[in-house]
């Protein structure tokens, strides 16, 4: 991988693809939790995020220099594992539209027609390279703060602190649970994992820079959402939708569509990057054309979502929480804790 | 930059093309719903009365228009089917993204309104925020007397409940709000009554008090003094007119600004509550023969008669609703769960029992900012 983002494009590119996980989030992976726990657990996820990703800053603090052979079993094996993990991730991401646009937007017409079209201009996204993804995302953060700033004036007539509920009613466990399905659904850990060498800058500040301002974006959706929905938004299944659809604001009556738009927008730029990043790590690692592999990419994204498509019980297949959370625990934390011994081992045998 | 430009342009392209509405059939093939309207027959079918608005309207030769809305009347096993069925009438699918309120009629408020509710909160198409009425009678009933050629009942029925904000006898609630009161322990809620009512040739709708349901069915109903309680603890008034007696003189105090604070705290077994509403208000007229100036002294004499009755009022209606009725419409419950989740957890199951054997302790504090024009310091 030759090209270099800085590091305020690198985490305004994280910081929409993580949104889109927030604002598409389905109630039924946390119905077990209460709605204040929902606020809650972001400290958690925090805790979390921060802990799995020790192994790859002490990987790039120690051996970040240290070049290794493109090549190698090895590194072809780790380009294949994140490969996978990106396309299972661009998969869910692109089912997740589907199901929103099947279910909310058009759910009397087919949308197979509309998921080709997104899969089709991700893939041109991905193929004119890194640069434009990073500026589009750099140029976007604005817009979308914004929007939700607005959403978020248009709403606070309406939250009613009689609709939270005590922390810890349940107990700790499904407050852990969701904690540890929403660290399963941060993709953006193993993207952090892979591209940390090409982040020009200072990636650790960066990283608890967007850590921060992450967790309380999430907190503040959920807030708002456990005090003006209450019980409903576990009813709902796009629940931050429901709720931009409350908002009024003077002659400004539900704001959907503002969600609907920044939506599309973080999906297509998170679709873009993670196919950018799966056609540079194959093309890297076996020499094979971009254009190729991203043609590749596409029919198969495209083939999976159109099969998808067909019944939520199998959106409920490639959206599974425990196979993203091993994804993503895999790809991470252990790989690189393995990289860290394996180089280690490698440096006492030339000693 | 280039790149740059084009990657904006699609995406720009695809949020203007994915917003609610578009992709969807031509407007001209769906009939645009203001209002639903829904009753149950005795046969367990549902009745279902939509006012929609007329797409094609048109002027006769005689000069006569015909109507700005049309009412069907519609039947089915289910609430979706029945309003599914509009599409045999003239081959439009009713489009609900519009609609402001929905009306249950009697027959259905008396046996258990929540099954017919699942269509408004399952379908994407209607919106959380849709306003929910009892109608006095049955909703088809309501919705062909109150309407007439010039105005829209849904839109009428909606300003109404809206004014529940400037207006303490009118009560209001969502779709939204309904659902988390009646998903609280005490599985209560309330939604106020339309009614109609003729002025010579016309008639209007009107609100006529709250209803109060528990456990989805219809337990009580308040009229207009004692849904201005409601609104106090609900924490819903913050505008309006209260009539006091001052030496036996009639007076009026317009409410400008209202609090309602809700403690709870534990004796023994039982949850005490206290109420402290604290209101600033305006006196607005004085209806006394002689016309004389008010003075300090009559300020403070307003002040403690409004506080008096007020406090009395909304005692004798916690006594009503709590002990005599056993239905929690405030949600006072729901501070069982918020602030003691332990009793709350031993109690659930008896919420309601629990809350006839409560304290309510009620304080309200009225301060009179202005008295009008004809002032004596």
């Amino acid at each position: 991988m030759n090209s270099k983002i800085s590091v305020f494009q690198f985490y305004s590119i994280l910081f929409l693809t993580r949104l889109l996980t927030t604002l598409t989030y389905i109630p039924s992976y946390t119905k077990e939790i209460n709605v204040s726990d929902m606020i809650f657990q972001t400290l958690f996820r925090f805790v979390f995020g921060i802990i799995i990703m020790l192994p790859v800053f002490y990987l790039q603090e120690k051996y970040g220099k240290e070049t290794s052979a493109q090549n190698g079993i090895y590194e072809k094996t780790k380009a294949v594992i994140f490969s996978f993990v990106f396309f299972y991730f661009s998969v869910a991401t692109v089912a997740r539209l589907d199901l929103f646009a099947g279910t909310v937007v058009f759910p009397e017409t087919d949308v197979k027609f509309f998921l080709l079209f997104v899969v089709a201009f991700c893939a041109y996204g991905a193929f004119l390279g890194l640069m434009p993804i990073a500026r589009s995302a750099v140029l976007s953060v604005l817009p979308v703060v914004l929007s939700l700033v607005f959403i978020v004036f248009a709403l606070v007539k309406k939250i009613d602190f009689l609709n939270l509920s005590p922390l810890f009613y349940n107990g700790i466990e499904p407050l852990l649970k969701t904690s540890l399905n929403a660290v399963g659904r941060t993709v953006e850990y193993a993207v952090i994992a892979v591209f940390l060498p090409f982040v020009q800058g200072n990636a650790k500040k960066g990283f608890f820079i967007w850590m921060t301002v992450q967790t309380f974006v999430t907190a503040g959706i959920f807030f708002l959402e456990a005090t003006v929905l209450g019980n409903f938004s576990q009813m709902q299944l796009f629940p931050v939708f429901t709720l931009a659809s409350m908002a009024e604001f003077s002659f400004f009556q539900g704001l959907e569509t503002i969600i609907t738009g920044v939506w599309v927008l973080c999906a297509f730029l998170k679709i873009s990057f993670l196919l950018y990043l799966q056609a540079k790590l194959i093309t890297d690692a076996f020499k094979v054309k971009k254009t190729h592999v991203l043609a590749v990419l596409g029919l198969l994204l495209s083939a999976i979502c159109l099969f998808v498509s067909g019944s939520v019980e199998r959106f409920n297949l490639v959206d599974t929480s425990a196979i993203k959370l091993i994804l993503v625990l895999v790809s991470v934390p252990l790989l690189s804790v393995f990289e860290i011994i394996k180089r280690g081992v490698k440096k006492c045998v030339k000693q | 930059m280039r790149k740059t430009v084009v990657i904006i342009a699609c995406v720009l392209m695809i949020a203007s093309i994915i917003n609610r509405d578009a992709f969807k059939e031509d407007i001209s093939k769906r009939t645009v719903v203001q209002g639903v309207g829904i009753d149950l027959n005795d046969d367990g079918t549902y009745t279902v009365t939509l006012e929609t608005i007329n797409t094609e309207n048109y002027s006769n030769a005689d000069g006569t228009a015909s109507p700005v809305m049309n009412i069907r009347t519609l039947s089915g096993k289910t609430v979706y089917s029945a309003i599914k069925s509009a599409y045999s009438i003239d081959g439009k699918t009713p489009l609900m993204s519009q609609n402001r309120v929905i009306i249950i009629g009697k027959s259905l408020a008396e046996k258990n309104i929540i099954p017919a509710l699942d269509f408004f909160i399952r379908d994407a198409e209607n919106y959380p925020s849709v306003l929910i009425a009892m109608a006095e009678t049955s909703a088809e009933d309501f919705f062909k007397k109150s309407t007439n050629d010039s105005s829209v009942v849904s839109r009428n029925v909606e300003r109404i409940i809206l004014t529940a904000q400037e207006d303490l006898t009118v009560s209001s609630i969502s779709l939204c709000e309904l659902v988390n009161r009646y998903k609280d322990g005490a599985s209560s809620f309330y939604m106020p009554i339309m009614s109609v009512e003729k002025v010579g040739e016309k008639a209007n709708a009107v609100s006529k008090g709250t209803a109060i349901f528990k456990n989805g069915k219809l337990s009580l109903t308040l009229n207009e003094p004692e849904t201005v309680c409601l609104n106090f603890l609900c924490n819903k008034a913050k505008k309006g007119a209260i009539d006091i007696s001052v030496n036996g003189v009639p007076a009026a105090v317009s409410i400008i600004k209202s609090q309602t604070m809700r403690k709870l705290d534990y004796q023994s077994d039982f949850p005490r509550f206290n109420i402290e509403i604290k209101a600033t208000a305006d006196l607005a007229e004085l209806s006394d023969k002689t016309i004389s100036s008010i003075t300090d002294k009559d300020i403070n004499k307003i002040e403690t008669n409004a506080e008096i009755k007020l406090k009395s009022e909304i005692q004798d209606f916690c006594e009503k609703i709590y002990k005599v009725n056993k239905t929690d419409p405030v949600g006072l419950s729901r501070l069982i769960f918020i602030y003691y989740p332990e009793k709350y957890r031993q109690q659930k199951e008896n919420l309601n029992e629990i809350m006839t054997q409560s304290q309510y302790n009620v304080e309200v504090d009225i301060k009179i900012r202005r008295v009008g024009q004809d002032y004596s310091s």
